[in-house]
Formats: structure tokens, C-alpha cells, sequence
């Protein structure tokens, strides 16, 4: 019976603990007084160990240490494409010591598009982006019919319906592009939409799907086997001289993914900006740029200001494309 | 063949021989516990192995990659709990074993079958990569989802006798696996409008609930039976006895292989389908087919060849085409992309084929390790059986918490494995294993997304049905679906045919548990009125959405409204025809302990969120070695209760904390 005892003492004064610590997070002393970062920095990945994003956290991992003086501690919580995790950065302490790995579209299609998601766009606070995923159009290399977009777009508008093109995703970036180019050519092509890149890439190399919708870093590897058609950025890419951009055939589509970093709203401003210098110095080391080309991303440099820019005008643009798809009222 | 020389000497080199090593043991520990696996271990180490040459790097990633498919056989056969998907299969058999004191011989015989199995399966990489790349290339959507068919088929012959609990379990897993995100439409569905569900029912947290806390709450039934029973009893000779009468069912070895090298190929699939597969071919080649489930050693060797042959196989497309084979390849090809390596036609040629065959070379290396290290460690892990249920039992249960917990960070996996897990617990008590119900959640994402994406193809090639029934590799699915279901008539068909006697029915064994008598009423009203419950709610969440969101939720919940209506009609009938059966409470000594270790669990993970893991941990472990020791001794193990749970929460803090950085779920104090 001595352990029992023991154990229901043990409750007891956890209760009482509990009610000191209850109280002590009740009253908050004044934010911003003391100095920045005191603990070390939280970096939310809402997504799973191994991907994208997470590798752009282990390559700004060591810039950001230095800069900043205190451990970046890396925190995975992946979950409904994302929404898991940035919902409990929404609800995290505006003090600037959680962090989270940020992507466009899916910040602003989630609250709009997904039952169940509790964040708004608006909870979360821009503070630097450093890539772009832009997407293009991709078909098989021996696929004779498709030499250009305007094939393409012709097989389309004849055989309506009969164009099969792969995606990943609904209403994520892939998808949007999609539904950007289908409303602009006019044409009605069969969405598809696979379960990540990897199986998006082995439908279009195994002929099951006629021509994919995707990012630009998997072109990159499958120069031998694709034809790239069009590329939605504003200039050429260099990885690709002979690909035309969406913009040169014809059609205003410029967008992909957009990456950065986001932390609570109502963060205080120079702690915002203290991380946005700190990742600016991070994004600026050798090894961060090397190992980001190498995976395909197209890096950017845009501070706070720039960053919501950039959010609330494809906002916009999204808004405009759900709405002439008839997704949104 | 220039690569030829410098590749052997880097497999050789000292650092990278040490390299190997450590990664192969880490690997196995890794995939040992409950909760962490292969996937898990790859990416944490990817930081890690960043500064080092791409040989190093890949060749530490490559015996974790081996190490934790063979491990996940450990946990499997001592505690009935697969240390990690793959080695599903494995409980079937190995965990019988170990019941029957032959624990010992189900490690050498998952060890030998690794090694087998990731010898030949390097052998295919080596020599036949590029010409097998193709096979891969192969699988559109209506093939995923005849894969995911065929391998629910399982279900039939695990749960022979009881098809329709098996059938039931089978559809709840494909449920549980629908909740959250739809993969193809990205519209939320059974979510209760929560964004935690929003995340779905991760495959490891149903796991350890499915397996391990059943398990542990019936150590606790069984805790006062077999005080100083000793299951494990050392017997000199017998690893190499077992080596050698492993060697002997070379056929099984060499088809488990195969199927291992195949099912890895193909994207998406992995290890975990290849053992199910294989293990299915296993007992259908069998004669004695009775055997299976009650510790064939044939069943063992099946499934851990398969799932270590599936290492190399999805190691083809990824290294040829860029295109990872299972999710750990997947974690391998941002590795190879960091070190700037792209597969395809450049990893074969000039200084990235050095790089490729040193890495396939350090391959049959790890897996001769694996094997050494498996063998010689097999009487170690034994003994663990020959701990005392008080001592072992809340380590297990710890174990559990920080495996559900270190997936996602999340306390709410936590609570949602203790769920699961009384459910299956519950489940057993009413004959419903949780093989069926694991199945289901692995098979269930296969089959959805293969159907939901052939619906949104079959717009443009015209036709749903045209497309799932006309494509060559489909037909060849369906049949092989077909014989699996209906092999056991034709076998029936042929020994009528020939005039040989129909083998008697065999008696229902332990887990099928009340299929007779006064029970059965209950058991059935149990299966019948949850599983009534249960569609009404999927249905009522499903209004609304799309089509395609809905279709595999929605076509499970129907077919589980059927399979509950037949046991409430039965039910009916046989209590309308024989004397009032109402169920009977299960006696005092059947249910041991078991519900004051429940009470103990779940108060236990109600606690984390206040306490924090260590400190609830040790209470824990206090109050069930406590209550779990036989009352006439509680006073003097007291001592020896309260230094093993400081003892085990230390090697928690070391060896997750600190060895693989895995975080613990804190509390408001600590």
C-alpha cells in the first residue's frame, strides 16, 4: 500500500502544481521588454521528416544558429497536408520562438477549401520567403503528337475531355496552374490528380497519363525521358533554355509553389524582423544555396513586407481562379 | 567496369566498414521498438550524413534501411507487436512460436530469411536493375487498386473459419484509414470537423494499438498463470540446428524472394505487401495448411524474406528511373539529390557509378551483418521472454506511448493508440483478431487511391469499368484475387473429384475464441450492434461530399452494415431457438489483472499531458509492477519494482533522447 500512498500524495501536489503554473501563464509578463531569443527557436515542418521542406530546415539550420545564438530545435507535426501543424503555430505564443516552414497555395486554399481547417491566412505572419516551386507542363519525349503547347491545345479542343493530364493533388499548386491553363486555352483536359510527385512522374513515364501538370524540380530530373512545353515563371529558367514560358505562348500564368517562413500573428515586428535577417544571413551560405539548387528549388530573397505582398496578391489570383471554376460563390 | 576497383575498396575502407556496421545494429534496434521505424531512423540520420562523402552517406543509410526490415521481425515474435509495418505478417507465425517455447528457433528462422532474402535480392539489383525498371513503369491505377484487392484477399485465409469477423475487421481498417485528407480529392472526410483527424490515423499508431496493447493487457490476464513459468529455455546447438532446417525450405526461400524483389519494384508498395504476399503464397503452397497461425516456422521465413528481398527491389526504380520503390527509398532519394546525385542513366556511368555500385556492394555486406549479428543475438532477445510480466509488461507500455508519440509529436496519436487499442482488446474478446483490421488500414490507402484515380482517368479513356476489367496486368490481378478467394473450394473440388476424404473441420482454436456455445449470442450482438453504430455515423459524416471522396468510406460502411445485420439476425435466431445465452461474465482468473491494468493505461496516458512523460512513466511502471506481482511478494520485490522503473526510464532518456533524438510528449510540470 506504501506506493499507492505515495502516488496519491504524488497527485496531490501535481494539482497544486498545475494551479501555480495555470495561473503564472494567466498573467504574462510584458512581451518584448526582455531579451531576444532567450530559449531556443522552435521550427515547426508541417510536413514528414525526409521532404522538402524538411530539407530546406537542416540546410538553414546552422546560419540560422549562428546568427541568432541559440539552438534551432526542428518539430515535425505533418498531418492534412500541412494543416496539422500550422494550425498549432496559429495557436502558439506570439513571441517569435516557434517558427513554421510556410507554402502557398496551400496557406490560403486550406481555410478556404477544407472542412475542418482552424486557421486563417491571416493567423499566420510572413517573415521571409526563400524559393519558388514554379510549375509547367510535361509530356513523354516520344510522344510525337505533343512537339508544343498548341498541340496540346489542339488535341484538347478536338478531342474534348480526351487529354488526360496528372497532377498532384486537388487545390493545391499543380492543380491551380491546371485550372489556370485549362480556363485560359478554353479546353476541357481530364484531371488526374496522384498522390505526390514520385507517383505523378512513374504515371506520365508509364504512359498511363498523356501529359502531367508538376513542379519544375522533377523535369529537371527526367531531361532524357520528358519534353517540357511550358514553364509558368516570368523569364526561362536556366535549367531548361529550350522550354517557352506560359507568358511567351500567350497566357498570363505565373505561379508554383511559393516557400518561407511564417510565425504567429501579433509577433512583435523587430522580432520578426531579428528572424528575418537571421534567415536572410542563413539563405545566404554556400551550403544552403548548393544543396537548394541541387533539389530543383528556384531560390528568392523577400523579406517580411515583400512575403505578404507576394501572399495577399495570389490570394487574389487564386480567389479569381476558384471562382471562374465555380468552386468558390 | 572501371568502377569496378574503387568501389570494392570503398565498401572495404575502415571508416566505412565500422559505418556499416553501427548503422546495420542501430537499424535493427530501431526497427526492434514498437513505434520507430526504418522511414524514421533514414531521415534523422539524412542531417547527419550530409558532411560525408555520398559513399559514406549512403552506405550508413543502407544498413539502417536493412537493419530495421529485419528488426521489425523482434518485436513481432517476442511480443506479438511488429516493431514496424513490414513485419506484419511475422506475428502470424513467429509469435505462436515463441508461446511454444521455440521463440528462439522464429529469430534465427526471420534472420536467415532476411539475409537470404537481401542476398538474392541484391544479386536482381545488381545484375538486372535497369531490365526490371520497366516492370515498375507498369502499374497505372486500376493495378494499384487490384494490388490493394489482392492483398485484402488475405483476410480470407488468415480468418479461415471466421470469414466474416475477418471481413468486418478488414472494412473497419479500411475506414480507419479513409479518416482525414482524401489523398486524390484533398476534401476532408470522417474528420468530425477536428483538425487533428484532419491527419488521418497514422499506420504505426494503429499498429502499436492494434497489437501492443492487447498484448499487454493480456501479459496482465495471464500475469498470476505463469508466475515462474519459464518461456524460453536455452538448448545448446539449436541456432545451427534451425539454420540448417531453414536452408532446407529453400523453395519457400527462393519464392518469398521473388515476390519480395516484385512487390518492392513496384512504387508504393514496399515490404509490408510483399510479406502479406508472400506469406499468402506460403500457405497456399503448403499442405499442411492447418499449420499456419499456430507457429509454422515455413509462415516466419515467408514473411522476412519477402520484406528484406523488397529492400533491394525498391531500390530499382529509385537508383534507374528517380522514382522510390517504398517510403524509405523515398527519404533515400533526397539524400541522393543533396549530394548532388541524380538517378538514372548518370548514376551508371563514370564517377556516379562508383558511387551506385559501392553502395550496392556495401548491400550484400549489411545484409551478411544483419545476419551475423541476427543469429548470434537470437538467444539474447529470447530471454527477454523470461522476464517477469510485472517488470516487462509496463516497459512495453511505455515503449508504446513514446512510438505513437515520436511519429508526428503528437499527444493526440497518443490517445488515439490507447483507443484503438482497448477497441482491439475488446475485439478479441468477441473473436475479432487484429491481423484483418491492420490489413486494412495498410491495403486501404493502396486500393482508395488507385480507384479514385481510375475514376478521374476513366473521363478520359471512357469507361470505369473498361479500364479496371480490359488491362492485361489488371486481368492477371484478378485472377491471382480470384484464386486466393476461391482456392480453398477448388482444392475441396479436386479431393472429392479423386475420392479422397474431405480433411474434418479443426477444432476452433484460441483466437477464435467463442464461435460456440452460450457466448456466442453476446459476441455476435457485440460485432453486430457497434458495427450497425459505426456505418450509421461514416454515413451521416459522408453527406455532402463529393463523390469521389466518399466512394471507398462510404461502399465499407455499407458492406460492414451488411456483415453486422448477419450477426444481429443470427444472433436472433439462436437465441429464439436455443435456451436464453446471455453473456456470461469471463470468470475472475480469465480476466487476471487485466482491468486494473487497463485502468492503470489509460490513466497513465491521461496523465502525460500534466506530468510529462518521465514522470508518468515511472509511476506507471510502479503501480503495474505493483499490482502485477503475486500479493505474496509485493513486499519484497518492492525494491527491485521501484530500480527497474528508475533503471528503464534512464535508457528511455539515453537511448531515445540522446542516441536518435526522438522528443518525449511533455507535460505542464515537467
Amino acid at each position: 500500500m506504501k506506493t499507492l500512498n505515495l502516488h496519491n500524495v504524488g497527485i496531490r501536489s501535481l494539482v497544486a502544481a498545475t494551479a501555480i503554473v495555470a495561473i503564472s501563464v494567466a498573467v504574462p509578463p510584458a512581451i518584448g521588454a526582455e531579451k531576444f531569443p532567450e530559449k531556443p527557436i522552435q521550427f515547426l515542418i508541417p510536413f514528414d521528416p525526409g521532404g522538402q521542406s524538411d530539407t530546406a530546415v537542416i540546410l538553414l539550420r546552422p546560419g540560422l544558429k549562428e546568427k541568432l545564438g541559440v539552438d534551432i530545435v526542428a518539430q515535425h507535426r505533418p498531418g492534412g497536408g500541412g494543416a496539422v501543424g500550422w494550425t498549432m503555430l496559429a495557436q502558439e505564443k506570439p513571441d517569435g520562438h516557434m517558427m513554421a516552414v510556410t507554402n502557398l497555395p496551400h496557406v490560403v486554399i486550406q481555410p478556404l477549401m477544407t472542412k475542418g481547417v482552424k486557421y486563417k491566412t491571416e493567423d499566420l505572419a510572413p517573415v521571409y520567403m526563400y524559393a519558388e516551386s514554379p510549375g509547367g507542363i510535361a509530356v513523354r519525349k516520344d510522344d510525337d503528337r505533343f512537339k508544343t503547347l498548341q498541340d496540346l491545345i489542339d488535341f484538347a479542343k478536338a478531342n474534348p475531355a480526351k487529354l488526360s493530364m496528372g497532377g498532384v493533388g486537388k487545390f493545391t499548386g499543380n492543380h491551380l496552374g491546371f485550372l489556370q491553363f485549362v480556363q485560359m486555352a478554353g479546353v476541357d483536359v481530364s484531371y488526374v490528380s496522384f498522390n505526390g510527385a514520385a507517383p505523378q512522374t512513374a504515371a506520365l513515364l508509364g504512359s498511363h497519363v498523356m501529359a502531367i501538370y508538376g513542379g519544375t524540380f522533377i523535369f529537371a530530373d527526367k531531361r532524357d525521358e520528358f519534353r517540357v512545353l511550358a514553364i509558368a515563371t516570368d523569364e526561362r529558367l536556366p535549367d531548361f533554355p529550350d522550354a517557352p514560358t506560359f507568358k511567351e505562348l500567350g497566357f498570363d500564368l505565373v505561379g508554383g509553389i511559393d516557400r518561407g517562413v511564417t510565425v504567429p500573428a501579433g509577433t512583435p515586428k523587430e522580432r520578426i524582423d531579428m528572424l528575418a535577417d537571421a534567415i536572410r544571413y542563413a539563405a545566404g551560405k554556400k551550403e544552403f544555396i548548393d544543396g537548394m539548387e541541387k533539389l530543383g528549388f528556384h531560390l528568392v530573397n523577400h523579406g517580411p513586407e515583400e512575403y505578404a505582398k507576394i501572399i495577399q496578391a495570389r490570394k487574389l489570383q487564386y480567389l479569381k481562379v476558384l471562382k471562374d471554376g465555380g468552386f468558390l460563390n | 567496369m572501371e568502377w569496378l576497383g574503387p568501389a570494392v575498396a570503398n565498401v572495404f575502407a575502415l571508416g566505412n566498414l565500422l559505418g556499416l556496421t553501427a548503422a546495420v545494429a542501430g537499424g535493427i534496434l530501431v526497427g526492434a521498438l514498437p513505434g520507430l521505424t526504418g522511414t524514421m531512423a533514414i531521415a534523422l540520420m539524412v542531417p547527419f550524413t550530409y558532411p560525408l562523402s555520398p559513399e559514406a552517406a549512403l552506405i550508413i543509410l543502407g544498413g539502417i534501411y536493412v537493419g530495421a526490415m529485419y528488426g521489425g521481425s523482434i518485436s513481432a515474435i517476442l511480443i506479438n507487436t511488429p516493431g514496424a509495418p513490414a513485419a506484419i505478417a511475422t506475428t502470424f507465425d513467429g509469435y505462436p512460436m515463441a508461446t511454444q517455447g521455440r521463440a528462439e528457433e522464429a529469430l534465427c528462422a526471420a534472420a536467415t530469411g532476411s539475409g537470404v532474402g537481401g542476398l538474392l535480392g541484391t544479386v536482381v539489383l545488381l545484375f538486372f536493375a535497369p531490365a526490371l525498371a520497366v516492370v515498375s513503369l507498369k502499374f497505372g491505377p486500376p493495378e494499384y487498386f487490384w494490388l490493394g484487392v489482392l492483398g485484402l484477399t488475405i483476410i480470407a485465409s488468415l480468418s479461415a473459419r471466421n470469414i466474416y469477423k475477418g471481413l468486418l475487421g478488414g472494412l473497419f481498417g479500411v475506414l480507419l484509414s479513409t479518416v482525414g485528407l482524401s489523398p486524390s480529392t484533398g476534401e476532408a472526410r470522417l474528420t468530425f470537423d477536428t483538425t487533428n483527424l484532419l491527419g488521418g490515423v497514422e499506420v504505426i499508431v494503429a499498429l502499436i494499438g492494434l497489437f501492443c496493447v492487447p498484448q499487454v493487457l493480456i501479459m496482465a490476464e495471464e500475469a498470476r498463470r505463469q508466475e515462474g513459468l519459464l518461456l524460453f529455455k536455452p538448448e545448446r546447438g539449436r541456432t545451427l540446428r534451425t539454420f540448417f532446417v531453414v536452408l532446407r525450405c529453400w523453395g519457400n526461400l527462393i519464392r518469398s524472394s521473388v515476390i519480395g524483389v516484385v512487390v518492392g519494384i513496384i512504387p508504393g508498395a514496399g515490404g509490408n505487401v510483399a510479406g502479406l504476399l508472400s506469406y499468402q503464397e506460403t500457405v497456399r503452397a503448403a499442405r499442411d495448411k492447418d499449420s499456419f497461425g499456430k507457429g509454422n516456422i515455413e509462415g516466419v521465413i515467408a514473411s522476412e524474406t519477402a520484406n528484406n528481398a523488397a529492400v533491394e527491389g525498391s531500390l530499382v526504380p529509385l537508383l534507374t528511373l528517380g522514382i522510390p520503390g517504398a517510403p524509405q527509398a523515398a527519404v533515400l532519394y533526397g539524400a541522393l539529390l543533396l549530394h548532388g546525385l541524380r538517378p538514372g542513366a548518370e548514376l551508371f556511368t563514370g564517377q556516379g557509378a562508383v558511387v551506385t555500385y559501392t553502395f550496392i556492394f556495401s548491400l550484400f555486406l549489411a545484409n551478411l551483418i544483419m545476419f551475423a549479428i541476427g543469429i548470434s543475438a537470437s538467444r539474447v532477445y529470447a530471454r527477454l521472454l523470461n522476464l517477469p510480466t510485472n517488470l516487462l509488461m509496463p516497459v512495453i507500455l511505455a515503449l508504446s506511448v513514446v512510438g505513437a508519440f515520436a511519429g508526428r509529436n503528437s499527444s493526440f496519436d497518443v490517445g488515439m493508440m490507447m483507443t484503438l487499442g482497448l477497441v482491439a482488446y475488446g475485439g478479441l474478446k468477441v473473436g475479432l483478431a487484429a491481423a484483418p483490421i491492420a490489413l486494412g488500414v495498410i491495403l486501404g490507402p493502396i486500393m482508395e487511391r488507385g480507384l479514385v484515380e481510375s475514376m478521374m482517368l476513366s473521363r478520359a479513356t471512357g469507361g470505369l469499368l473498361d479500364l479496371l476489367f480490359t488491362r492485361p496486368l489488371s486481368l492477371v490481378l484478378i485472377a491471382m484475387t480470384a484464386i486466393s478467394l476461391g482456392w480453398p473450394l477448388i482444392v475441396k473440388g479436386w479431393n472429392r473429384w479423386r475420392g479422397r476424404d474431405v480433411a474434418p473441420p479443426a477444432k476452433p482454436t484460441a483466437e477464435t475464441a467463442p464461435s460456440d456455445g452460450p457466448g456466442r449470442v453476446a459476441a455476435d450482438v457485440w460485432l453486430g450492434v457497434p458495427g450497425l453504430v459505426i456505418a450509421v455515423v461514416v454515413w451521416h459524416q459522408l453527406a455532402d461530399i463529393e463523390l469521389q471522396t466518399a466512394v471507398v468510406p462510404g461502399v465499407s460502411a455499407a458492406l460492414i452494415s451488411i456483415v453486422s445485420l448477419g450477426f444481429l439476425v443470427r444472433a436472433a435466431r439462436n437465441r429464439l431457438r436455443g435456451p436464453a445465452a446471455i453473456a456470461r461474465p469471463a470468470a475472475e482468473s480469465e480476466r487476471g489483472h487485466a482491468p486494473a491494468a487497463m485502468i492503470v493505461a489509460v490513466a497513465y496516458v491521461l496523465l502525460i499531458p500534466l506530468a510529462g512523460f518521465f514522470v508518468t512513466t515511472f509511476g506507471a511502471m510502479l503501480t503495474l509492477g505493483w499490482v502485477l506481482a503475486a500479493p505474496d511478494k509485493r513486499r519484497r520485490q518492492l525494491s527491485r519494482i521501484v530500480l527497474t522503473a528508475a533503471l528503464v526510464c534512464a535508457a528511455f532518456y539515453l537511448i531515445f533522447g540522446t542516441i536518435f533524438n526522438v522528443p518525449f510528449p511533455k507535460g505542464l510540470l515537467f
